[in-house]
């Protein structure tokens, strides 16, 4: 057993192994064919088609899904027969694979648009098994998923649009239409027994009651509409011949398939058989007419026309049917049956008011008579003589008035010709006879004359069109008063002619009947010429352009007329329309965009017109017109409606083409206030257009390095705010900064940052300036968000030349203070400080520490940076706020070492002085400073640089106030050693705040214990301060000892007078003891005794030469302030 | 081979002996593609008497039919111009065929006597195929069943069938040639529309 079921199994493998074989062979030669389609021409395309067809739907429908779409795409080929083979294809596609239905349903609206007649005809030959295959299979059970439910709904759109053909102008179509209607009729109604039956036929029964989509009775209403539709067109007056025959022939199948149409069938057709349409020729007349019989034969044939045999009986002995003829087509029934049938039409009369479909056998025999259009003599003579009588009646009463005739003979007399000619020979006199006669002669003689012409009160007696025979035997009714079914018919006629009447076309048929022919417009009108058409056009486009006002209610409908008409007429009426809207663009932007957005529907093939053909590429349409909106915007309007309109534009349009955007590139680039608007756009535009923002990126990156200052420096706004908002332009917008930034290591400027879409065309041979902050920009704009950057930055700088470096440094500014203190990259570069970067670092920290405090991590970053790899002290400087007070005063004297300007930076931060630094919180008060300052050790820092830097502090009266330097002053002399700089300090503080002045004297006493004299430049300083402080030093002067006195009076012999006057003054007030030998020296009489005494010991003499550089300043004028370190 | 038009054209008599083989030989000359059929029961041939006609079924081959004549009585057949048809005849094509038996689809069914349009239009009819939707024209130009009026009727039915293949759209514009061959010939045509 197993083994057998091995067996199977090999084999089945090596079948498919064959199988696919063949399926790849297959699948191959489809593809070279479907290759060979692009260049072949018409028929060779068909050819090729018809052998894909074959292929695909013979031996290898699986390959249908990979070539469906191809095949399909060829319905947009101009060729009409390529068309035609391609919905031969889909039509047998949905028979053999129904689950491609909803594909091809969708191409299936649009073909039946088709302009050419063939195409729609094919087309709706395929919608009949096409519609039959689908409804079998959404009934097959398959799942119905939203592609069913779309076919579905595609296919009904399918059978409305094709319903509206049976209208059509084109008589084929009209033919095809009936049929496929027929088609739709029999699909979409119950069979019942009498119906013929098919091997594949498929009718409501077979739809299942579950299925939601569609149901059964909605169809079956549809079916009964379309069949009204269809026994109304056969009715029409000026169906053409060959519509009535192929109408005839789908009724009749229809009555034949579903017996219950059979009434309804029969009754057109015997109304056909009496009221043949008058436009037919005689030929044509027989062709109906033998059709009609033939199809009246196979409906007898049918069992469903029992009950109706009678009228079928009486039409086709009325068409020439011999009673053989009608004996052998009805059908054989037993007796049973008929009694059942009998029973049933019965039924069917009592139930339903109308009596007459009751069969009337016998009356078929005697409407034998040939029947056709032709004049009713007989009833015509009838009417002429009751017309002559009411006619003769009425003039014999009007010539009874002697007047009338005497005025008629007056009025007449003129008419009369001159020559009797042969009016003598055929008048003969009335003779002898009475008045009355003769009037009644006369009256029997006009009467007739205006009955040939239907003139007088006779004429109503007259029907307006000859009376035709076609109607049965009579046109008085009376006369077969019982006959119903003739009743029936005349009744009908009359209703028909009453409306003819009534519309007046009787005329036109009896001359159309005449000339044998249908109307056709084309034929009996001439075309206009074109000048004068499209003067019609234009004028009647003006007029709907003018209708503004009067439209206010349906604006949207006259738009919608507008954009049709703009977007498909003539080039003409095209720019008429542009014109039009440019010349109030404020207030016809809506039609503008109306407009442009039907021309996109074309372009995309969204909305198809099928008569737009143009010679210009698909675009030219649209491009055209949004060239002329932008041109009529920036040309006409004022600025700002040009700004809201350019924006909406730009911003709502479904594509912009390149010559639209360049356009805006050229307006950004005029020099007025549109160009920054324009730039603003652009941003816009690139934020808002994702699909275009790479152009538009690139375009703000151009600008970006534009020569035009301000030009530049709004579009780097712009493309900041790009940056910042759309992230997918950020790789692109860097890259452009690095490559600009890394621009400068060159050596001279790179030829790619020329050019003109810079605005700048000669090359420069070295770097300058503008040049470098041009390469610069972009980079540093972003900077701030992208801090990548900053590593590029510091790489670039270490290679560029020092007049670069100063650019650089000079830029940095916005961007670093941005990035702000706490960035990392920032954090890292100042740490990592790479070589040659110092100088960046330093600006960097000098940034970050700008008007804020330092932060810790910064503090301690920039200490540590300080420790281990850049010396200089200078970097300490911006972060001074953060040092400890130890820190700081240990440092003091490098920082005194530096640049003037460097010192007097210093000093300001450490002092907080200006207003950046006001806010600073510093670890050492000026007081600390001003005492750190005097004890600096000298062998660290040069004596003159000290000065210098008290100078500059002093110099700052609002911080060392009079009270502060007092502070200062008593610390500075508790200091021991006493500071060498101490008595200059003290001079210039009173020199200052004269107020200090007993302050001081006090201090100099203090001093005098301190042996002040022991250091020579201090002793020198006290002695200035006591010359200067005379008369309040004099009360210190004299407390000095001896020796230092005598040495204070030698130096300073101008003091010699005021102590001595101060010494008598003492003594005489008895204020205290002055010794003689003190008095001497005041006087100066003993001046050399204590000269050589050493004993109060002068500092060490290496001291006294050191300090002796200073005297000259020091002896200087006391008002002449040394000037402070940076000025000299 | 190229056709001069892509009208699909049947020629339609009794016998596809006489009338139908004289308009297809024509026909064909001129470039159309042309088939001829004949509708009756068999195929049958003048004989020696009039009630005794040489009866052939359809499918028996012109040639044959040519031998069994000749075999007959060659001399009269020749003067009665039925070898020399047959002649002709199988130079077009191997047998005579039935229409009824045919499953090919036209666009035009050219008949030419009444009766024939009667049959064609049974036989179309009684097909009864619902799911055809293809319009065919059938017209019918009484043409007599001799040499001349055969010879007569070819050029009629070209004449009509070169006015049909000039249309663009012969559904359009049927009438109107129908008309004017019939005005300017002199003739009735019969013409129906069928889907088949």
């Amino acid at each position: 057993m197993s083994n057998i079921l091995g067996r199977s199994e090999f084999f089945s493998e090596t079948a498919n192994l064959f199988t696919d074989e063949k399926t790849a062979q297959n699948r191959a030669k489809i593809i070279e064919w479907t290759n060979q389609l692009a260049f072949a021409d018409t028929q060779e395309k068909c050819d090729i088609l018809v052998k894909i067809q074959e292929t695909l739907t013979g031996t290898c429908i699986d390959l249908l899904d990979e070539f469906l779409e191809n095949i399909i795409s060829l319905v947009a080929e101009p060729s009409v027969d390529v068309k035609k083979v391609v919905i031969g294809f889909m039509e047998k596609i949905c028979k053999e694979k129904p689950s491609y239905i909803p594909k091809i349903s969708n191409v299936l609206p649009m073909l039946l648009r088709d302009p050419s007649a063939q195409v729609v005809k094919r087309v709706i030959q395929a919608c009949g098994p096409i519609y039959k295959n689908s409804l079998q299979w959404i009934c097959s059970g398959v799942e119905i998923t939203d592609s069913v439910e779309q076919a579905w709904s595609a296919l009904c759109l399918i059978k409305a649009q094709i319903l509206d053909m049976i209208d059509n102008d084109n008589d084929g179509v009209r033919t095809n239409v009936i049929k496929f209607l027929e088609g739709v009729v029999i699909i979409q109604t119950y069979p019942d027994e009498d119906s013929q039956k098919h091997s594949n036929d498929f009718s409501l029964e077979n739809i299942p009651l579950t299925l939601k989509l569609i149901r059964r009775r909605k169809l079956e209403e549809e079916s009964q509409h379309i069949f009204d539709i269809l026994v109304k067109f056969h009715g029409t007056i000026h169906i053409s011949s060959v519509n009535l025959i192929a109408c005839t022939g789908s009724l009749c199948i229809i009555a034949k398939l579903r017996p219950k149409f059979m009434d309804p069938v029969i009754k057109a057709m015997k109304s056909l058989n009496s009221n043949l349409p008058p436009t037919l020729t005689d030929s044509q007349v027989n062709s109906v007419r033998k059709n009609l019989k033939m199809q009246l034969i196979n409906l007898l044939k049918n069992k469903g026309s029992y009950e109706f045999q009678g009228i079928l009986r009486v039409l086709l002995i009325d068409l020439g049917a011999s009673q053989s003829e009608i004996t052998k087509a009805v059908p054989k029934m037993d007796k049973e049956e008929q009694q059942r049938r009998q029973k049933r039409i019965l039924e069917n009369s009592n139930s339903s008011s109308q009596v007459s479909k009751k069969p009337r056998l016998d009356d078929g025999v005697k409407d034998s008579k040939p029947q056709k259009m032709i004049i009713d003599i007989e009833e015509l003579n009838n009417q002429r003589q009751k017309s002559l009588t009411i006619n003769e009646k009425a003039i014999s009463n009007s010539l009874k008035d002697q007047n009338v005739c005497i005025n008629l003979v007056i009025e007449f007399i003129k008419n009369v010709p001159e020559e009797i000619g042969n009016f003598a020979s055929i008048y003969s006199p009335p003779g002898q006879i009475s008045i009355p006669t003769h009037i009644a002669q006369t009256s029997l003689l006009l009467a007739g004359q205006y009955t040939d012409k239907k003139l007088g009160p006779g004429a109503v007696a007259f029907t307006k069109e000859p009376p035709m025979r076609a109607v049965a035997e009579d046109f008085e009714p009376e006369l077969e008063d019982d006959h119903l079914n003739t009743r029936k018919e005349e009744a009908t006629k009359k209703l028909r002619e009453t409306m003819e009447r009534a519309k007046g076309e009787q005329e036109l048929i009896q001359r159309m009947k005449q000339r044998a022919k249908t109307l056709k417009l084309q034929e009996v009108t001439k075309p206009l010429p074109p000048a004068i058409k499209s003067k019609f056009l234009i004028d009647s486009v003006s007029r709907i352009l003018s209708s503004e006002r009067q439209c206010l209610g349906v604006a949207a409908k006259r738009r919608k007329i507008l954009t049709v008409m703009a977007a498909t007429f003539p080039t003409n009426v095209r720019y008429f329309i542009i014109e039009f809207i440019l010349n109030d663009l404020k207030s016809r932007i809506d039609l503008a965009f109306s407009w442009l957005f039907e021309e996109y529907c074309l372009l995309q093939g969204y909305t198809r017109h099928s008569f737009v053909k143009t010679e210009h590429r698909p675009d030219f349409a649209y491009t055209e017109l949004i060239e002329a909106l932008v041109k009529g915007i920036v040309g006409k309007c004022e600025f700002k409606e040009k700004m809201i309109l350019l924006r909406r534009l730009f911003t709502e349009a479904p594509i912009l083409p390149d010559s639209i955007i360049k356009h805006l590139v050229d307006l950004c680039k005029v020099k007025d206030d549109f160009s920054s608007i324009c730039l603003d756009l652009l941003r816009d535009l690139a934020i808002l257009r994702p699909p275009k923002t790479q152009v538009f990126v690139d375009i703000l990156l151009t600008f970006s390095v534009h020569e035009t200052n301000s030009f530049r420096e709004k579009s780097l706004v712009n493309l900041k705010l790009v940056y910042t908002s759309q992230k997918s332009t950020c790789e692109k917008i860097k890259e452009f900064a690095v490559k600009w930034l890394n621009a400068l290591d060159n050596e001279s400027p790179p030829p790619f940052l020329y050019g003109e879409p810079y605005g700048r065309g000669t090359i420069d041979m070295t770097w300058k300036e503008e040049i470098t902050k041009i390469c610069l920009g972009v980079a540093l704009v972003l900077m701030p968000y992208c801090d990548d950057l900053l590593a590029d930055l510091s790489k670039v700088y270490t290679t560029v030349s020092s007049e670069q470096k100063r650019t650089i440094l000079r830029s940095i500014e916005p961007s670093i203070k941005l990035l702000g203190a706490d960035n990392e990259k920032v954090l890292q570069l100042i740490e990592e400080c790479p070589k040659g970067n110092e100088t960046l670092v330093t600006r960097i920290i000098h940034i970050l520490t700008d008007r804020q405090a330092p932060t810790p991590q910064l503090v301690s970053i920039v200490r540590d940076l300080h420790q281990t790899k850049v010396s200089d002290v200078r970097i300490l400087i911006p972060v001074l706020s953060g040092l400890s007070k130890q820190e700081i005063i240990q440092a003091l004297p490098k920082f005194l070492k530096l640049n003037p300007m460097v010192v007097k930076e210093f000093f300001n931060r450490l002092l907080g002085i200006g207003a950046e630094f006001a806010n600073q919180e510093m670890p050492i008060t000026p007081t600390e400073v001003l005492v750190a300052l005097h004890t600096v050790d000298s062998s660290k820092c040069d004596l003159k640089c000290t000065v210098k830097a008290t100078s500059i502090c002093l110099a700052e009266k609002e911080i060392y106030t009079q009270e502060v330097l007092a502070a200062c002053l008593q610390q500075m002399t508790d200091l021991t050693p006493t500071p060498t700089l101490l008595m200059r300090t003290v001079i210039q503080s009173f020199t200052m705040y004269p107020k200090l002045s007993l302050f001081v004297v006090n201090l100099l006493q203090r001093l005098i214990l301190k042996q002040v004299w022991k250091q020579k430049v201090i002793w020198d300083g006290f002695l200035k301060c006591c010359q200067r402080l005379k008369p309040h030093s004099l009360s210190v002067l004299i407390q000095l000892p001896n020796p230092q006195l005598a040495d204070s009076l030698k130096i300073c012999p101008d003091l010699r007078a005021p102590l001595l006057e101060y010494a008598q003054q003492i003594q005489e007030n008895q204020l205290g003891h002055i010794p003689q030998q003190m008095m001497d020296i005041i006087t100066g009489n003993t001046t050399d005794v204590f000269v050589t005494d050493e004993s109060g010991g002068y500092v060490k003499v290496d001291h006294i030469k050191k300090e002796i550089i200073d005297p000259n300043e020091l002896t200087a004028t006391p008002m002449d302030q040394p000037l402070p370190p940076g000025a000299e | 081979m190229s056709f001069v038009s892509d009208l699909k054209i049947a020629v339609v008599c009794s016998s596809n002996m006489n009338r139908s083989m004289e308009a297809h030989s024509y026909l064909a000359k001129k470039g159309f593609q042309v088939r001829s059929f004949g509708t009756g029961n068999n195929v049958k041939l003048p004989g020696m008497a009039i009630d005794k006609p040489n009866v052939y079924e359809f499918g028996t081959p012109y040639g044959t039919i040519y031998q069994d004549l000749a075999s007959k009585d060659r001399q009269y057949y020749t003067q009665n111009g039925l070898l020399h048809m047959l002649d002709r005849n199988r130079r077009i094509k191997s047998a005579p065929e039935k229409f009824q038996d045919c499953k090919e689809r036209f666009d035009v069914v050219v008949t030419v006597e009444e009766r024939v349009y009667d049959q064609v239009m049974d036989f179309v009819e009684a097909q009864n195929n619902i799911d055809s939707n293809l319009p065919v024209h059938v017209l019918n130009i009484d043409v007599e069943d001799n040499h001349e009026d055969a010879t007569l009727g070819a050029f009629l039915i070209a004449d009509l069938i070169s006015m049909m293949a000039k249309s663009d759209d012969l559904d359009n514009d049927i009438d109107e040639i129908l008309q004017d061959f019939e005005s300017t010939r002199n003739r009735n045509v019969l013409h129906s529309v069928v889907f088949y």
